[in-house]
């Protein structure tokens, strides 16, 4: 096995911005949107605020906790508006912001408690933006940084923060294994250690619940909480560091960012202000999306997908090489460029051949490629042939035929599917948003059809149709 | 059976059901044909009463395109209505509109599509087919428009520009999109395969996995989950298919959407005009002689590996035997020499299709159609030959076991099919441990679909002794 993890992009698909906040929360083992023990802090400095509930299921404890949370997040989201920048929030791994989207889904319309409610509000900014790709309000600090380094281990193991940083932080000649075994014994998630949960946590619960129970004098009840507080905080405290630790090794990596960074962090900037604007006229997410608001949500989704992958072959050497052996980008020669007349109107159809000795080529007739150095030329698949181990896929000239013009017999092409196409989206929505002033009646539930008179039909269907023949 | 697997087709029991008093006559009275032609007869109808939505399920080969060719006709030319077709890819336009212009010379017929897509030289030589790019170009008057989904969701068409919109594969069409675009008609008619592969969806859709009418999930499934007394007519008939086949394909894939085939296999079948008696693969050719249509040769057990080149190799073999071997297939019309253009190979990966055609003889290479099954939807061959998508796979999983793209494999052929696959695939189906149970309100569970019509095709082969095993020795 290699004994380490290798960077595996050449450009950064992500910027931790300097203002960027730390999320370290657990919760308790079996209840999924509790929040236990929260440590929040900008990257680079120690926490701002370690919140404890002695018993998250007592209302009066979680308060207490969402809080401490609801003001942080709440100032930081006043700075960040006022200096018209989008928030940023750095967490462990997928399973936290898991958590994190629990949170935000199940206590935001939580009346009872208006600043429970509130913290929920703020977290669902982040809940809502981690589905979409090339997003960077949410770090989830494992997947990012697996997603720049080839570990030797599965993808089940790359989701714990811990065991990545041991792959990439690995000394030369130190056993990797040895300390990937270690990393794994301490919990990266938003659940406590199962021994630590029935050996530590258990009992201190239990005697704080009996003494609630019992209405002990409040000097004891503080004393109990205490106790979980110090077994807790070291907890929280784990996670935030490993969360500085990962935040910089992305930064010593000393990765450019992608060209799209800068679109996708104008994209967030103006997503965020957005938000902060319909929250401000009360406008809230819903759990449940209706028919018009999915589909947008879809197709924002949808687009912010094939952009993303589009700019990580486009701009990443490494995306474009991967690309090129899974076969889904043409490199070869160019070779047979001939130039004939337009079968029906004026002008000429400009056609080449690339040839490539790629292994696992997936282009097929009808597939649109584009110069990957000048995208300004595109070219339809017409055929491909095997002859020996090479492969001869034969183009035609569709855009860019003067400018940039169809390259020299002999040049050495890349052909890849697509670049990112940042104003597709808003056109997009635009049609969408005209076409679906009114909702048709097929997509409003138990909506009434439009009433339509019945004809008499022919006596014989078919034979009225051959009229037509 | 379980409730899961009925469900999966987003239809209930009731498959053919009409509003008031306009339902079908159902049953199976009547030859084969006339069922198929009723059924026909009974959508064609459905127009006259004025039913403004109608979704039709139809098995592989049922006849699908001849069925939303004659609707068009019957709007745009009898009824002198506006229509509009929605196809999935610019491909499928392209062949309704040929075949549009060949079967009915008088309709006014139109392509809507962008300007800058590179059009078949057929279509463009073609003087009697309107292009146009731009909705004021659209005929104003009773006129049949295709156009990709896309297209029409993304141009400045106004709404309920036409009577009609007739959605083709119906089942790929993603409701989101369908929502983009259900306005622009006052009808509608939904025709596709429920048995095929879904919508391709890239972006993550937890958030709606609850929702039976979510933005990702087919067309007629979110119409029926919005609208439960949506008028159904299935198609009953499969044409392309032979009894021998439609019977498996109809128990594995479509549980709840009851159809028998046009042609029993003794009437349309393969002879060799010669075959070895001791050749390994030309005892898996007999069987077919015999009336096997759907059979599978079974290379040993091996290592795991995506594109095996063993079983490319064995593909390769398998499609020269049936050119080596003079195999013609033999129908009540006559009988026809098969070649590669009659020869299919459907694969689930993009580096096996590469793999197998890297391996065909020179000569054939060319005329066979070696494609994914993604591609080879709504495309039939004499004759497929098929990778396992389970073969070199340790366990099952979603994507290898997507019940709708097996079926897409298994449902190409007009006279046989021969699958390729290792031993160990009932081993590996044994072993499966149901993942995540579905969520609440969700009956459906494609993982578990998948595993059960796996299951079901591999039982039918052993027990009806279709699979031939292959020494090692006769694979190299």
């Amino acid at each position: 096995m290699r004994q380490r993890a290798v960077c595996s992009h050449t450009h950064a698909q992500i910027v931790i911005q300097p203002h960027a906040m730390v999320w370290a929360a657990v919760g308790l083992s079996g209840e999924d949107s509790s929040l236990h023990a929260v440590q929040i802090g900008r990257w680079n400095r120690p926490p701002s605020v370690t919140a404890v509930a002695a018993d998250p299921i007592r209302g009066d404890e979680r308060e207490r906790v969402f809080d401490q949370v609801a003001i942080v997040l709440e100032r930081y989201f006043a700075w960040c508006v006022k200096r018209a920048v989008a928030p940023q929030l750095i967490v462990t791994s997928s399973s936290a912001l898991e958590h994190l989207t629990n949170i935000a889904e199940d206590y935001r319309f939580f009346r009872s408690a208006p600043r429970t409610a509130q913290a929920a509000r703020d977290l669902t900014y982040f809940a809502e933006r981690a589905p979409i790709r090339g997003q960077q309000a949410v770090v989830s600090l494992a997947e990012v940084l697996s997603t720049h380094w080839v570990t030797p281990l599965p993808p089940s193991r790359e989701r714990h923060l811990g065991i990545v940083l041991a792959c990439i932080e690995c000394p030369p000649g130190a056993d990797l294994m040895a300390l990937v075994l270690e990393a794994e014994r301490t919990p990266m998630g938003p659940v406590t250690d199962p021994a630590f949960d029935a050996d530590q946590l258990a009992p201190l619960l239990a005697k704080y619940r009996r003494a609630v129970r019992r209405r002990h004098v409040p000097a004891e009840l503080q004393r109990r909480a205490q106790a979980i507080r110090e077994v807790m905080t070291p907890v929280t405290s784990k996670l935030y560091h490993a969360i500085q630790r990962g935040v910089g090794v992305l930064i010593r990596a000393h990765l450019p960012p992608l060209p799209a960074v800068t679109e996708w962090q104008r994209q967030e900037v103006r997503a965020f202000l957005d938000t902060v604007e319909a929250s401000q006229q009360g406008v809230q997410y819903p759990i449940n999306d209706r028919a018009k608001l999915a589909a947008f949500r879809l197709v924002i989704r949808e687009d912010a997908q094939a952009n993303y992958e589009a700019a990580v072959v486009t701009d990443d050497a490494f995306g474009r090489a991967r690309s090129v052996c899974t076969g889904q980008t043409l490199a070869g020669i160019t070779e047979n460029r001939r130039r004939t007349g337009h079968p029906t109107r004026r002008g000429h159809v400009h056609t080449f051949d690339v040839v490539t000795t790629q292994d696992e080529l997936t282009v097929r007739p009808g597939d649109e490629l584009c110069l990957a150095d000048d995208p300004r030329l595109v070219c339809v698949v017409r055929d491909y042939r095997l002859i020996g181990g090479q492969t001869r896929v034969g183009l035609r000239v569709a855009r860019g035929m003067n400018v940039p013009g169809v390259p020299l017999d002999g040049s050495e092409v890349t052909m890849i599917r697509a670049v990112p196409d940042w104003h597709r989206l808003g056109r997009r929505r635009a049609a969408m948003a005209e076409r679906l002033r009114v909702l048709p009646w097929t997509h409003v539930e138990g909506g009434a059809a439009p009433a339509t008179d019945p004809e008499t039909p022919p006596t014989d269907l078919i034979r009225a149709l051959e009229v037509l023949k | 059976m379980s409730a899961r697997m009925k469900s999966r087709l987003g239809l209930d029991a009731d498959v053919n059901r009409l509003p008031g008093d306009c339902a079908p006559e159902l049953g199976g009275l009547g030859t084969e044909a006339e069922r198929a032609d009723r059924a026909v007869c009974d959508v064609l109808r459905a127009h006259y009463d004025g039913v403004p939505a109608l979704i039709v399920p139809s098995p592989p080969g049922a006849g699908k395109t001849d069925l939303v060719e004659k609707v068009a006709a019957q709007e745009g030319g009898t009824r002198r209505r506006r229509c509009v077709i929605v196809t999935q890819t610019n491909q499928q336009a392209f062949e309704l509109m040929m075949r549009l212009r060949a079967h009915y010379s008088v309709l006014p017929i139109a392509l809507y599509c962008r300007h800058s897509l590179v059009l078949p030289d057929q279509m463009v030589r073609s003087a009697m087919l309107q292009i146009v790019h731009e909705p004021r170009q659209l005929p104003t008057g009773p006129c049949v428009v295709v156009a990709n989904a896309m297209k029409l969701a993304l141009s400045a068409v106004p709404i309920a520009s036409f009577d009609l919109m007739i959605v083709d594969e119906a089942w790929q069409l993603a409701n989101h999109l369908f929502l983009a675009i259900a306005g622009l008609a006052k009808r509608v008619m939904l025709v596709g395969d429920p048995g095929q592969i879904a919508p391709v969806i890239t972006a993550d859709t937890t958030r709606w996995q609850a929702n039976l009418a979510g933005p990702h999930v087919p067309a007629p499934q979110a119409l029926l989950a919005t609208h439960p007394g949506t008028a159904v007519i299935g198609l009953p008939v499969s044409r392309r298919l032979v009894d021998d086949s439609a019977e498996i394909v109809q128990r594995a894939f479509y549980p709840n959407l009851p159809f028998t085939a046009l042609e029993r296999s003794t009437d349309r079948r393969v002879v060799f005009r010669t075959l070895a008696a001791t050749h390994q693969l030309d005892g898996a050719l007999r069987g077919i002689e015999r009336g096997q249509t759907l059979s599978m040769v079974e290379l040993p057990q091996a290592a795991p590996i995506t594109t095996d080149a063993e079983i490319a190799a064995v593909i390769a073999r398998v499609v020269d035997r049936f050119v080596i071997r003079g195999a013609n297939v033999v129908t009540r019309d006559g009988a026809h020499r098969v070649d590669g253009r009659r020869i299919g190979v459907v694969c689930a990966h993009r580096s096996q299709v590469r793999a197998v055609r890297a391996r065909l003889t020179p000569a054939i290479s060319s005329e066979v159609l070696v494609e994914t099954a993604n591609r080879f939807q709504g495309l039939e061959r004499d004759i497929t030959v098929v990778w396992h998508p389970l073969a070199g796979h340790p366990r099952v999983r979603d994507f290898h076991v997507d019940a709708g793209r097996f079926c897409v494999m298994l449902s190409r052929h007009r006279v046989a099919c021969v699958v390729v696959g290792r031993a160990g695939i009932m081993e590996v189906l044994d072993r499966y441990a149901p993942g995540d149970p579905p969520v609440l309100g969700v009956d459906t569970d494609p993982e578990f679909d998948g595993w059960f019509a796996h299951r079901e095709i591999l039982e039918h082969l052993i027990n009806s002794n279709r699979v031939f095993p292959l020494a090692r020795r006769a694979t190299t």
